[in-house]
């Protein structure tokens, strides 16, 4: 396809512009349908998200894009591709919530599914003082209530 | 404090709960402890419909321990918590069946030597059990299978015939089956059929709701059967009167055996279900040991992480 060879070039909000593929343009799907609606200039303003996280999200779908075209040995390929995200995603918790966001924004699903379950892992085996002091959460219990809540075992269900 | 508002500062609510959602859980009563936010929103129906949305539904495994108290445990063995008695008397010869890949449904039984119509179901999304329509007959010591999401009651020791549940309209229909001598044993589906083994009978009685037709087939051998699950299409079995753990393949018609370490002992003391897509065998006094009995020959048990806190827990999974 010589549509894969096209090239666009993506604009962070601090103007600078990464030109990568429209294969992995297409990833994001908030440009793909961009493109569908005839919008095919060929740089596309991506004002929301800065240089430094719009190049990390870039990366991801070319990645992503890279090994699905391989075919055939798509076993390891996916294993790769799981080594791939679990080193790509074990970043600090500010860049964590800057991509989930930037994910979010353009509709990157993968992304978003391994962002929010980084924030699921890291938040499941914490203490509730851990987990308020890491995301910088307010503890508005009362000591009364918080002894309550902490002696509450008899729910398998949320009533 | 303007972002105390928010379920995790920095992140839009709708992402906070993304992210919540996915969370195991086993870990929900450390993370109710956080803050009334993140306890609210635990405990909303809008939790349970964004778990549906981002995939994160669990398999848990709810056991009925002495017919009375319930214990919940998740895929790793973690134990939850417990469910809310079952309304009513405490009863015996009763079913327990899953609807709807999520609803415990609990039906008939009896007390006080006397069978009784009513039916309930528990819906983890509400915590609560509710009555469902009676029976058109009271039941008790009788047989049951789902089959196409329509609930089969299939005789018992006061009737004998067939009382179907369709659960989306809450309304019971009966049919008739061929006569038999025997009450319980086990049924289960297969095929869109409905299959009925029979205690102390030869014969299995094939019901095609398509045709509403019944066939009659010959297991060749009589049955006692104390116990049973039905895993990925195979029945397995336990017999009062036989040694090993019975295997009936519908696809195929036939019957075999599997032994039962760590030493043949007598069909009273085991009690079957599953998980994981294996069988699982309660035994007494020590945790629960899981087969995966597909290469029948390759029989091997596993101790599971499931201690139930009584004998002979009956076992049913739902999704949530």
């Amino acid at each position: 396809m010589s549509e894969s060879n096209k090239k666009i070039s993506l604009i962070s909000s601090e103007g600078e512009a990464f030109e990568v593929s429209e294969a992995v343009a297409r990833e994001f799907e908030i440009v793909a349908h961009m493109l569908e609606d005839g919008c095919s200039g060929s740089s596309i303003p991506i004002t929301t998200v800065d240089s430094n996280i719009l190049g990390k999200v870039i990366e991801y779908c070319t990645k992503h894009v890279e090994v699905g075209n391989v075919e055939g040995n798509s076993e390891k390929a996916e294993k790769d591709l799981e080594e791939f995200d679990k080193r790509f995603i074990a970043v600090e918790m500010n860049t964590l919530f800057s991509l989930i966001l930037a994910a979010n924004y353009l509709n990157v699903k993968g992304l978003l599914n391994i962002g929010c379950q980084k924030v699921a892992d890291t938040i499941k085996d914490m203490k509730p003082e851990e987990v308020r002091s890491i995301f910088n959460i307010e503890n508005d219990y009362t000591p009364a209530e918080e002894e309550v809540v902490r002696k509450e075992n008899e729910w398998a269900f949320q009533p | 404090m303007v972002e105390s508002s928010s379920l995790i500062p920095g992140l839009v609510d709708d992402l906070a709960e993304l992210c919540l959602s996915r969370i195991p859980r086993s870990s929900f009563q450390i993370i109710s402890q956080v803050c009334w936010r993140w306890r609210r929103f635990l405990r909303s129906e809008r939790y349970g419909a964004v778990r549906k949305l981002t995939g994160s539904v669990e398999e848990l495994m709810c056991l009925l321990v002495y017919d009375k108290y319930w214990e919940v445990f998740d895929g790793s063995g973690n134990q939850l918590g417990r469910i809310p008695h079952i309304p009513g008397p405490l009863k015996g010869g009763f079913g327990l069946v899953v609807l709807d890949g999520g609803k415990i449904v609990f039906i008939g039984g009896r007390y006080n030597c006397v069978a009784s119509a009513d039916v309930y179901e528990f819906n983890p999304a509400t915590n609560r059990w509710r009555k469902l329509a009676d029976m058109n007959i009271p039941r008790h010591n009788f047989t049951y299978a789902v089959v196409d999401g329509l609930l089969y009651v299939i005789r018992g020791l006061s009737s004998d015939n067939v009382s179907i549940l369709n659960a989306e309209t809450n309304q019971w229909s009966l049919i008739d089956c061929p006569h038999s001598h025997s009450f319980s044993g086990f049924a289960f589906s297969f095929n869109s059929k409905l299959f009925v083994v029979g205690n102390r009978w030869r014969f299995i009685d094939i019901y095609d709701p398509k045709t509403e037709t019944w066939e009659k087939l010959d297991s060749g051998q009589t049955l006692s059967v104390s116990s049973y699950t039905v895993v990925r299409n195979k029945a397995y079995f336990f017999d009062w009167f036989k040694s090993g753990m019975g295997v009936f393949d519908p696809e195929k018609n036939s019957w075999s055996s599997v032994s039962v370490l760590p030493s043949e002992k007598c069909a009273f003391k085991y009690r079957l279900g599953q998980w994981n897509n294996k069988v699982i065998l309660f035994s007494r006094g020590c945790e629960a040991l899981s087969g995966d009995l597909d290469k029948e020959d390759a029989a091997k048990w596993i101790a599971t992480p499931i201690k139930p806190s009584g004998l002979h827990p009956t076992s049913v999974l739902i999704n949530f």
